[in-house]
Formats: structure tokens, C-alpha cells, sequence
């Protein structure tokens, strides 16, 4: 029988351990209050919500977006705070791959050094026991360790729910919540309950994770701070005033790592954007890249009311456009192709091949809704206009002036998003100019618009009026590859 | 699935006698189009900007014109009217 003792790995696993589920709980509350509200169903109608964490009112005489919805939650529970979905969304990501290679280097080590044993009962005589430990606890008093084991009953149990069920469950609430993840595999979100169920279960995962924090904290003050630290630190209670300073020193320097963090993305988001975003990147084309949309919900999941995010562009040469039913817009599609072309709004649905695709919209805020889309697939415009071999990108332009148009979204200038070319060629890569089998609404995007579904909504441009094949973008706009990654630093590649 | 529906949800199809109406108020208002001087138009549908358009009052519609001179390059326009003015016109 293996010692439960506490080996060097375990003390290590340990402290980085609770650098990274604080790091994660910040940034996960930053992302909360980007959409503060949580729904059971996918549609995200308005007033359905079952909690919200805003006073906000919206209005009703006029048409708001999702970002005036938005919270700017202090820094002291959100990382970095201030309304800055884009850094917390940076450090959520990075932080949870490094969570998730800690968390598998720990399965690893807890089994072939058989360390397993101080977390996986061995009886169901364990539940009687830790029901016992419960009162003993409520009786203030300490109940005793399993025998031969470093922890008692209830203590054994609530590590094992929290490491073999809370931490799997919380990766894969969060996997459920990707629009790559979804969209290929569309039962994964429906286990789920659905992607707002998911994103609901997630929270409640936040919940308990400071709600596991919190007692945890609460036993080790009540066992003996020193004692168990030095366990935690030097792996015997030896050294008692020793352990006291260096448990305070570690929680110190975690502390000092959040504010580096918290400052660092208030002063320097562009770095925190290109670092954290290097890392996350090679994650995301890795493994969420290759996934492919083929998703075709029921009519009858369709959304009443899809929400929206962006409002249309406030000239009055798109309101005279509108007016006359676009007759006068034009799409310009050129750059480096073999074929430039121009095509009216009845050219455009004169081309025939017509796709239809009902499909979840993921906005990078947290909501969803349910949308039937039509229009022309990109790869029949690809293969009218003939990229050339240098093209890698395309730039969608739109009509949309942010600064006069989005007040709720820092920055200003044309809006522009830029997507590889080599997701232009996706079955549900879609111009669409059709919603729901009428002509595409102004506040979504009219006359037309994008859908690529593996993709969080804000790549998908609305109010396109031009579209250029690049070979690169780093010359358009600011270089990050669109305009939300320019003003608000998102990142480029959102499969997640 | 089914047929598309081809009228544009935001847009309000006037009756011969708004256009009339909407036609004498362009003539009292002396408008002309912006494009090639033209005092001569033919009237269209109306959009409501008024909850669509972040700048537009809340009574604020557009009644789209064409300028009837055929020798005019950018012939469509519009005249912004607020809703008494749509409706009484």
C-alpha cells in the first residue's frame, strides 16, 4: 500500500493549481458581465433570462444591441474589469490550457504513483462516514481521518467530486459553449440541454468552485493553517513558523501575479492580445479548426426573436438604399482574383444555387439565438472570381461607420473583418440575403451578410458592401484582422 | 421549406392617395432632387427610421423618390417626414 503522504509533484500541482482557478474565475466573471444574464433556452429572448447580474434597462422605442447590455464589473472580481471582454476572454483561454495540461500531468501522477487512493473510496460505507463528519463538523468539532488516509470521509469525497467531476465538467460545459464544437457536433450541445443550458451549467460550476474554495479555506484554518501548509509546502508539519511565512509569501505572490496581470491588460492589451493570443491560436487552428458545420436545426427551434449585435449604418445613403429596396446597392468583390466582379442585390440572387441552413448563432458575448439563413454559398463566388495562388485572406467591408453607428463599442472607423480564405470554402460558409424566408432584415445585417458557422458572430460581417481577396492583412486597419480585433482585441480566430 | 417572401418586413407600402398627398407636399416644399435639379417625382414605399437609426427621432420616416427626369444618373432619393406629416399628408 502506497504512503499518502504529500510528494513534491502534489505540493507543486497544488499552488499552481490555485493560481490558475483564480486566474479562471476572474476572467470567467469578466466574460459573465459582457452578457450579465443566463438563460435555459437557446433563443436568449429578452426577459426569459432566470438570472441577471445588471440593472441595465433596455429600451423599447428603439433598437439596441447586445452591447448596450454590457457590464463593466470592478477588477477586483473580474480580470482585467472595465468592460474588456477581449483580455479576459485572452487570459480565460491561456489560463485554461495551462489548467488543463496541470490538470492531465496530475491524473497521470495521481495513477502510477498511486496517489489515487487519498481521493477514490473504496466502499459506500464512505457516505454513512462522511454524513457523520457532516454533523461532527456542525457540532464544532474535528471528526477523525480515514485510517491510514491524510484526510476524513467528507473531506475524501469532496476532493474526488471536485477533481474527477467539477473539473471535467466545467472543461466541457466550456467545449459546449464553442461555436466549432457545435456546430460539428450538434449532440454534444443538445446533452447539454442546449447552449444556453450549458452556459447556465457553467456558471453553477463557478458557483461551486467558490463555493469548494471557500470551506476548503474555511478546514484549513479549522485543522490548523500552519500544520497543514507546511504539509502543502515542505511535506511534513515540521518548520511551523516557516510554513506560516512561506504559505503567506506563495499567496502573496499569486496576488501580485494577479495585479501584473489586471495591469498589464488595462495598460498594454495589445501585447497581452498578441502574447496570449500567440499561444491560444496554435491551440485553436490545432484542435477546433478542422471542424466543419453541418448543422440543420428543425424549423420549429427557429428563434422568435433573434437577437442582435451592431446597428445599421446611420447615413442617409443606406436609408435611401433601404428604402428603395437596394435596387441602387452594389457588392464589389476584388483584390487578388483573376475575375473582379459586381454584382447587384437581383444579380447576386440571380446566380441560382440558393443554400438554406438553420443553424445556432454564437455571439462572442455569451448569447445565442436560432436563425434560417439563404443565400449564395462562398464557394460558388469563389469559383466566379478565381482567387489568385497569393490570396489567403478575405476582407469583408462593410457600410457600417462604428463610430457613428456603435457609441457602446470602443474605436471608431469602417467596419471590416478579415477570414482565411481556407474557411471560405466550408459547406455553411454563406452570403446571406435571405433570413428566416424573407429578405434580410436592416438589423441584421441588409442586403447582406456572412455566416460562417464554426465562428463567433462578430466575424460575420453585416452590411457588406464590398469584399477584397488580401495575401495579407496586417496593412488593413490597425493589422490584427478586423475591427473588433483592432479596438476591442478579440481575437481573430474564434472558434471559441 | 417554404416559398420566399419577397416584401422587405420594414418597409410600408403608401396608398395612391398618400402618394398624392406626399406628391403636393414635395410641390408646396419646393424640393427638388439632389442629383439633377428635377422637380418631378414619383413616390414609392415609406420606411420607418425611427427605430432602426440611432440619429432619427422617433417619428421619423422615409418615403423613397424617384426623380422622374430621364436623363437623371442617381434618380432614387428621399424625402424624411415625420408621422403626422406621413399620416395627414
Amino acid at each position: 500500500m502506497v504512503t499518502l503522504d504529500y510528494p513534491a509533484w502534489l505540493r507543486i500541482e497544488h499552488w499552481v493549481n490555485v493560481l490558475f482557478v483564480t486566474l479562471l474565475i476572474r476572467s470567467g466573471i469578466e466574460i459573465l458581465g459582457t452578457h450579465p444574464k443566463l438563460y435555459w433556452r437557446d433563443d436568449s429572448k429578452p426577459g426569459t433570462e432566470w438570472a441577471r447580474f445588471t440593472r441595465k434597462t433596455m429600451p423599447t422605442d428603439k433598437l439596441y444591441d447586445t452591447l448596450d447590455e454590457e457590464e463593466s464589473y470592478s477588477s477586483f472580481v473580474s480580470l482585467p474589469g472595465h468592460k474588456k471582454l477581449g483580455m479576459g476572454r485572452h487570459w480565460h483561454f491561456f489560463t485554461v490550457i495551462g489548467w488543463m495540461l496541470t490538470g492531465i500531468a496530475y491524473y497521470v501522477l495521481l495513477f502510477v504513483t498511486g496517489q489515487w487512493h487519498r481521493y477514490i473510496p473504496y466502499s459506500w460505507s464512505i457516505f454513512p462516514e462522511a454524513w457523520n463528519d457532516i454533523l461532527t463538523y456542525l457540532s464544532f468539532k474535528l471528526p477523525p481521518l480515514l485510517p491510514g488516509e491524510p484526510l476524513d470521509a467528507i473531506q475524501k469525497l469532496a476532493y474526488a467530486a471536485v477533481i474527477f467531476l467539477l473539473a471535467p465538467f466545467q472543461i466541457l460545459t466550456g467545449a459546449a459553449q464553442s461555436p466549432a464544437i457545435e456546430a460539428q457536433f450538434p449532440w454534444f450541445v443538445q446533452l447539454w440541454g442546449g447552449r444556453q443550458s450549458a452556459r447556465s451549467l457553467h456558471f453553477f460550476g463557478l458557483l461551486a468552485f467558490i463555493g469548494f474554495i471557500a470551506v476548503h479555506l474555511a478546514m484549513v484554518v479549522l485543522w490548523g493553517w500552519p500544520q497543514l501548509n507546511a504539509l502543502m509546502i515542505f511535506g511534513q508539519v515540521r518548520h511551523l513558523g516557516w510554513a506560516l511565512a512561506a504559505s503567506l509569501a506563495i499567496i502573496a505572490a499569486i496576488v501580485v501575479v494577479h495585479i501584473a496581470a489586471t495591469v498589464w491588460s488595462l495598460k498594454s492589451p495589445r501585447t497581452v492580445q498578441r502574447v496570449l493570443g500567440f499561444v491560444i491560436s496554435r491551440a485553436r487552428l490545432m484542435f477546433l479548426r478542422p471542424m466543419v458545420s453541418r448543422q440543420h436545426y428543425p424549423r420549429s427551434a427557429l428563434s422568435a426573436e433573434h437577437r442582435v449585435n451592431g446597428k445599421p449604418p446611420d447615413s442617409d445613403e443606406y436609408k435611401v438604399m433601404a428604402v428603395h429596396h437596394f435596387v441602387d446597392w452594389k457588392l464589389e468583390v476584388g483584390g487578388l482574383v483573376e475575375h473582379p466582379m459586381t454584382f447587384t442585390l437581383s444579380e447576386l440572387r440571380a446566380l441560382g444555387d440558393k443554400q438554406t441552413q438553420r443553424v445556432l448563432h454564437n455571439c462572442i458575448q455569451g448569447w445565442s439565438s436560432v436563425g434560417e439563413w439563404s443565400g449564395v454559398p462562398f464557394r460558388h463566388l469563389i469559383k466566379l472570381v478565381k482567387p489568385l495562388p497569393q490570396a489567403r485572406y478575405i476582407c469583408f467591408l462593410t457600410m457600417q461607420d462604428t463610430g457613428r453607428d456603435e457609441p457602446s463599442a470602443e474605436g471608431t472607423g469602417q467596419f471590416y473583418e478579415v477570414l482565411d480564405l481556407s474557411l471560405a470554402g466550408h459547406p455553411q460558409c454563406l452570403l446571406a440575403y435571405e433570413m428566416n424566408g424573407a429578405p434580410l432584415p436592416i438589423k441584421h445585417g441588409a442586403p447582406l451578410r456572412l455566416r460562417i458557422e464554426t465562428q463567433v458572430g462578430f466575424k460575420m460581417a453585416k452590411w457588406i458592401n464590398r469584399i477584397e481577396f488580401v495575401s495579407d492583412y496586417h496593412a488593413i486597419g490597425q493589422g490584427m484582422g478586423g475591427w473588433r480585433e483592432d479596438n476591442v482585441y478579440f481575437d481573430k480566430d474564434v472558434e471559441i | 421549406m417554404s416559398a420566399t417572401d419577397t416584401r422587405r418586413q420594414e418597409i410600408i407600402v403608401l396608398t395612391d392617395e398618400h402618394k398624392n398627398r406626399i406628391l403636393d407636399q414635395i410641390r408646396h416644399r419646393k424640393e427638388t432632387c439632389p442629383h439633377c435639379g428635377g422637380k418631378q417625382f414619383s413616390v414609392g414605399d415609406a420606411l420607418y427610421l425611427g427605430f432602426l437609426f440611432r440619429s432619427e427621432d422617433s417619428d421619423a420616416y422615409m418615403v423613397g423618390l424617384t426623380c422622374t427626369n430621364p436623363t437623371c444618373l442617381a434618380p432614387r432619393t428621399g424625402i424624411r417626414l415625420s408621422r403626422s406629416e406621413l399620416l395627414n399628408t
